[in-house]
């Protein structure tokens, strides 16, 4: 028969586990109970990689990223150019468009969105930072990434309004059809926002 | 308990993970909140400022309940790349948030919000956001009064606004005061009138005080950021 103590430690791990993201209550005591049937393969290994997570794992101070060395390997990755900056909302979008492999620039984590409802104020956003990076490193172009929703792209026009001092080029991403859409299917947001970014050929 | 409406969506607070609790401004029942569970096809345009057909239904009117939409038309997608104009419509959509009680119907500022909506693609569309404001202000039992000279009782020659009252104040009583009244733009006595840019930077000046004295303050909420950007646009 299980101690108290012990029900209390398993408790403790399925009230953890069901405040991840996409895990309820249920999914927690089951991957409780995995996991203790793993504890050589699964449970062990996992509370080392997590204690080794907490402990290494920062902030990086030029972009925003999350790395285990400050400056972040993107920032001091060698073959990187440095004089493209890309700004993003979230880091999540930086991995996004890491995985996509079709940026060998820098980047920058914003932070967030402006949004009066959640009170988010330009003074909450990682901006200072971006204008010193233009300003100090040599920056030729900067690619505001932000999502094509409308707090993004108000937050976009902001950021590109701090940035029309310095001498540098300001680019965003392209808005509307996506790859393998089919125009039957397509909203008319995204429809109207594809013509309107129409390329001659 | 069900009810079907046409609605202006004012935004979204995330719910969980796949969730949100959508903002609506409805014609018939005024701004209404509910749960919305947007999927591939409806997250592309259930975005703030797109005019829908929405469903809503709970087992009890003051459930928070559930929404489903229709999509309708995204008035965002054009505005995407036009700063200015992008600023107007989420201040819009951000102050009637802010300010509007629940279920508060309200036919008169419903049709104001869509017109100066659907206007925002069109020259005159500064002057009609200001003007929307000004409903605004009246629909929220806060309009200013400006039939008459506060002071003299005159209807013409109307030139200021008291920042106290938000009665009007003719040419001569208010010359004294001049650096303490607010100047009222023409285009607010006669919203036919041509409004200079001057006039409009006026306009937003005069509404803009008063949301932020009479009405953000009751509501404890600072002016949305996007709004105080619109006078640095438009100056």
């Amino acid at each position: 028969m299980s101690s108290p103590k012990t029900e209390n430690d398993l408790l403790t791990l399925i009230k953890l586990l069901a405040r991840l993201p996409g895990i309820g209550q249920r999914s927690a005591r089951r991957i409780a109970l995995h996991l203790l049937k793993k504890r050589e393969s699964l449970l062990l290994p996992l509370a080392a990689s997590l204690n080794t997570t907490a402990q290494n794992i920062r902030n990086c101070s030029e972009c925003g990223n999350w790395d285990t060395q400050d400056p972040c390997n993107i920032c001091v990755h060698p073959t990187r150019d440095k004089t493209i900056l890309c700004v993003v909302e979230d880091v999540a979008d930086l991995w996004a468009l890491e995985r996509s492999n079709a940026f060998r620039g820098l980047y920058h984590v914003l932070g967030g969105t402006l949004s009066a409802l959640d009170g988010v104020t330009p003074n909450d956003l990682n901006i200072p930072k971006l204008l010193e990076r233009c300003r100090e490193n040599g920056v030729l172009e900067v690619i505001l990434a932000m999502n094509a929703t409308v707090e993004g792209q108000t937050t976009a026009h902001y950021v590109s309004q701090r940035l029309t001092a310095l001498p540098l080029k300001i680019t965003r991403l392209a808005h509307g059809v996506p790859l393998g859409g089919e125009l039957d299917f397509l909203d008319e947001g995204t429809l109207t926002t594809a013509l309107m970014a129409r390329l001659a050929l | 308990m069900e009810w079907s409406d046409s609605g202006i969506i004012l935004g979204h607070t995330p719910f969980g993970e796949n969730a949100y609790i959508l903002s609506i401004f409805t014609e018939q029942r005024g701004h209404a909140k509910g749960l919305f569970r947007p999927n591939k096809t409806t997250r592309g345009w259930a975005e703030v400022g797109t005019v829908v057909s929405c469903a809503w239904n709970a087992r009890l009117p003051e459930h928070l309940g559930n929404y489903t939409l229709e999509e309708g038309h995204v008035y965002a997608a054009a505005l995407l790349s036009e700063p200015a104009r992008l600023h107007a419509l989420l201040s819009i959509c951000n102050l009637l948030r802010l300010t509007l009680p629940e279920h508060q119907v309200s036919p008169v500022l419903y049709e104001a919000t869509l017109h100066t909506i659907q206007q925002l693609t069109t020259e005159a569309w500064l002057k009609n956001y200001v003007l929307w404001e000004k409903i605004l202000l009246e629909e929220l039992g806060f309009g200013m009064d400006l039939t008459a000279c506060a002071a003299t009782g005159l209807t013409e020659n109307l030139h200021y606004v008291s920042p106290k009252t938000g009665r009007a104040v003719s040419h001569s009583a208010g010359l004294p005061y001049h650096e303490k009244l607010l100047k009222l733009p023409a285009f607010f006595l006669d919203a036919v009138t041509h409004a200079a840019l001057s006039d409009i930077r006026q306009g937003l000046k005069i509404t803009g005080y008063f949301l932020e004295k009479w009405v953000l303050s009751l509501h404890q909420q600072q002016m949305p950021t996007v709004r105080r950007m619109m006078s640095d646009i438009s100056a």
